[in-house]
């Protein structure tokens, strides 16, 4: 029989009984990322679906101490810890910051920039689900073209395409930027443990599948995952010091209508093959320029 | 679960604080919380069949000798198929291997090469002196078989596994059948046959060859028995029934094959027909090939439909038997009394017939003449029911059994061939294990019980991602020229290692391997390990039943149930 191999630690950081919704991809990128941050871990997690997720007071999943923030400080308040940590001597513990694509793309990239511009000794890890999802699926600078959210109803789809994050953070020459996604668990482990060696400022992209959000079936967060890594649409790559650049996967493609059609947010996209055709293009487009730096690297 | 979250440095350090300090701090887990009751669907593991299982007419167990080979255990695979099928070095050469046909690697690239496997398996389990299991409880209770071909093989395995004492007949010398008769050497060496049948004489089973019922023994001379199983299987070749087939030079294929493989083959010479297209004409054909005649089978439908196998037509193309399709007998043409030559008529498929295959018809007045000393005729062969008239009631040219083997006549039971037209091995040891089944349950009052079949896990259930490419191993075949100059076997062995690579392709369709991809993929941490039984417990507590494990189980060995309206 052909077996399936993963090198998964057995530690179980995270408890069940959280509030994430069924099959949130989120939640399992939390559950995989703990088991390579390990218990001395502090997180520091602004407003996002995660704030929820964790629990109400008086209860906590994750396991590990989470600091709660406001919306646009998680990178602010991450470095504050690292420096209390630092004059205790504590040279340890991991400092997280934990935070959607609204408080990473949009409200906190002033502070996250600010912290990654002064190279804070921290890791922060966006779980990019690609909306406001936890307040009701409104629009960030995360999502992708042409998707549907209820600030971009069909009648007025998101006309712009996704902000590129990668790019800006690699253009900070911070000393770790990389992707991953929840199919991919060995890859999204090998990154964050990756991450938690390097000392410095590591951004890790993480795209995480929302069942409600996307309009998908609970149980194919996993399934949408992984069709986003084969169809291009996030590819799976390492940035070292913003210049050399390594592709993680290099997939067999498929082709992109496979990654969109069982998607509700894009249903409307099907009988329209020119705003096809525009996701397309700045998919390839994309895919071409990180193919071409990982061609500079020396 | 055994380690609960402990909380790190910080979180003890601020329930130190003083009294008063202006934060909020959560310390109790949610794992307090019963998320379980927002579940709809209950993940659950089960056993499915796999495509491999349901199609093999033998009822092997292919999924299960696979794993076993897979992990280098050739006796405990050898034994697994021998649970269902007596025979697995004759079927690892001439089974036609349906469980191949819908394997879910379809989805990937090609099916497992199982009959290949099974071959390694059997020579390797035989090298290592593997033998039949002892019987529990002595041989009293006498049993019958008439036909010691496959179904009588089978069904005397399976009855003298039950502690029976099986005798059987056969008109023949040597125990076999049409697999030391029919099939030829070069697909089937004789000592792969005779190691098999030894190991049925090691639990008990008496073999009377010689003996042709009807001739040198009737139905009184089963007096003796509790029980008779009658598989005489179809032995004697149909007419043609076109004219001149009188003439010397015109024979029946089966009946050159028996002769060649009793008293070995003539030399012979020059071009000869071969007419047919099932595996008596391809047998025919390739034995006189061998013999040194230049044959061309003529058949009158198209290459695609001919009954015999892909692969034994492309061995005989290599071979340089030439054929003719869409061509039908019309007269064998005689000199002195001796085949000359044989007229054809052309035909084109015309509409579907019965089969679903186009019915043949004739283009008129367009035919053609092949010049040939000898002609063999392989349009099927019957079963001589007359011989058996006063046992078994006859319709169709067949004995008369339901599928559990049962003719309406007590203690007389028949099946293979004979009674199931089927044509094939490996359906002909099915029907003797079914029979061998209904035997045992009526000497103690029992009938046969239909079992509903589970639904199969098909290639929308598997999770081909999770599997990486790999080709179908490919045995070697001798070497062209050595092949038809004799009668050594044509298709090669698998080396032992390649059989294991070749099993490590099996998907395990329907059956949990524990992979882990269930536990990795959960995000509510809802699935543990079960050391106690192997496998994974679901945490009912919690698991909100997103389906992920479901979807995600690379075989088919999850599935969601509705829970219950609460």
């Amino acid at each position: 029989m052909q077996q399936v191999q993963f090198a998964i630690p057995e530690d179980e950081i995270l408890a069940p009984g959280h509030l994430g919704c069924a099959g949130c991809g989120a939640t399992l990128a939390m559950r995989l990322a703990l088991k390579a941050l390990g218990r001395q871990t502090i997180l520091v997690i602004p407003a996002c679906c995660w704030s929820i997720i964790d629990g109400m007071s008086p209860y906590s999943a994750a396991g590990v101490p989470v600091m709660h923030t406001p919306f646009a400080s998680a990178a602010a308040a991450a470095s504050g810890i690292r420096a209390a940590l630092d004059l205790k001597g504590d040279t340890e513990t991991t400092v997280c910051a934990w935070a959607g694509d609204g408080g990473t793309f949009d409200i906190g990239i002033q502070a996250l920039s600010a912290a990654a511009e002064r190279n804070e000794d921290i890791i922060y890890i966006c779980y990019d689900n690609e909306a406001y999802m936890n307040t009701g699926v409104q629009r960030s600078s995360a999502t992708p073209l042409g998707a549907w959210t209820t600030t971009t109803p069909a009648a007025h789809l998101k006309d712009n395409p996704k902000k590129d994050l990668l790019a800006i953070m690699a253009a900070h020459r911070i000393p770790y930027v990389a992707t991953a996604t929840v199919a991919y668990p060995d890859d999204l482990l090998a990154k964050v443990a990756r991450a938690k060696r390097t000392r410095g400022t590591r951004f890790i992209h993480l795209l995480s599948p929302c069942p409600p959000g996307w309009k998908i079936p609970s149980d194919q967060s996993i399934h949408q995952s992984r069709l986003a890594v084969q169809s291009r649409v996030f590819p799976l790559v390492e940035v070292e010091h913003g210049e050399t650049w390594t592709l993680s996967l290099d997939p067999e493609p498929v082709p992109i209508e496979d990654y969109l059609r069982a998607q509700g947010r894009f249903r409307h996209l099907m009988d329209d093959a020119a705003a096809i055709e525009r996701v397309r293009a700045g998919v390839e487009a994309r895919w071409r320029s990180i193919v071409a730096r990982t061609q500079l690297n020396g | 679960m055994t380690a609960r979250p402990t909380f790190s440095v910080s979180i003890r350090a601020l329930e130190r604080a003083p009294a008063g300090t202006p934060m909020s701090v959560s310390l109790r887990s949610t794992r307090d919380l019963t998320t379980g009751n927002w579940r709809t669907f209950r993940p659950t593991y089960v056993t499915r069949p796999s495509p491999c299982n349901l199609d093999c007419p033998a009822g092997t167990d292919v999924r299960a000798f696979l794993s076993l080979a897979a992990d280098g255990d050739a006796v405990g695979a050898w034994r697994t198929i021998r649970e269902h099928n007596p025979l697995p070095g004759v079927c690892g050469r001439v089974c036609y291997h349906p469980c191949e046909h819908a394997c879910n690697r379809l989805a990937l690239d090609e099916p497992i090469a199982v009959h290949a496997i099974e071959r390694a398996i059997a020579n390797r389990a035989l090298a290592a002196g593997a033998t039949a299991a002892p019987v529990a409880g002595a041989h009293l209770t006498p049993i019958a078989v008439v036909g010691a071909g496959p179904a009588g093989l089978s069904a005397a395995h399976h009855l003298a596994r039950r502690g029976y004492a099986v005798t059987v007949f056969d008109e023949m010398p040597e125990p076999g059948g049409m697999l030391r008769y029919g099939i030829p050497a070069y697909r089937l060496p004789r000592p792969v046959i005779d190691a098999e049948i030894d190991l049925l004489r090691a639990v008990g089973v008496r073999f009377a060859g010689g003996v042709r019922f009807g001739r040198d023994m009737g139905a009184t001379g089963l007096a003796d028995y509790a029980a008779t199983f009658v598989a005489i299987g179809a032995q004697r070749s149909k007419r043609s029934r076109i004219p001149g087939d009188e003439l010397a030079g015109v024979r029946a294929g089966v009946d050159s094959l028996r002769e060649v493989n009793t008293a070995g083959g003539r030399r012979t010479s020059g071009p000869v027909v071969v007419i047919g297209g099932g595996n008596t004409a391809l047998d025919t054909a390739r034995v006189l090939r061998r013999l040194g005649a230049e044959p061309t089978i003529v058949y009158r439908r198209s290459r695609a439909d001919m009954p015999a196998h892909p692969d034994e037509i492309a061995q005989a193309e290599i071979e340089g038997i030439a054929f003719v399709f869409y061509a039908a007998p019309t007269a064998f043409v005689g000199e002195d009394g001796r085949l000359v030559r044989v007229e054809f008529q052309r035909m084109r498929p015309g509409a579907p017939d019965a089969s679903g295959r186009p019915r043949p018809e004739p283009i008129p007045g367009s035919t053609f003449a092949l010049d040939a000393g000898q002609a063999y005729t392989a349009i099927g062969e019957d079963v001589e029911t007359e011989a058996l008239a006063d046992l078994v009631a006859a319709a169709n040219g067949r004995l008369q059994a339901d599928r559990w083997g049962r003719t309406g006549r007590r203690a007389i039971f028949a099946g293979g061939d004979a009674a199931t037209g089927a044509g094939t091995v490996v359906e002909a040891i099915g029907s003797g294990r079914r029979a061998a089944e209904t035997i045992d349950g009526y000497l103690h009052g029992q009938d046969p019980v239909e079992t509903g079949q589970a639904e199969r896990v098909g290639q929308s259930d598997v999770n081909v991602f999770y599997f990486g490419r790999a080709a179908r191993a490919h045995p070697g075949l001798l070497e062209t020229g050595a092949a038809i100059t004799g009668f050594s076997e044509v298709v090669g062995d698998l080396t032992w290692a390649e059989a294991m690579a070749e099993a490590r392709r099996c998907l395990t369709c329907g059956s949990c391997t524990t992979c882990d991809t269930c536990l990795v993929f959960c995000p509510d941490a809802a699935i543990e390990r079960n050391p106690a039984a192997g496998g994974y417990t679901v945490d009912l507590a919690h698991c909100k039943g997103c389906g992920i494990c479901v979807e995600e189980c690379p075989r088919g060995a999850m599935v969601l149930v509705p829970e219950e309206q609460r």
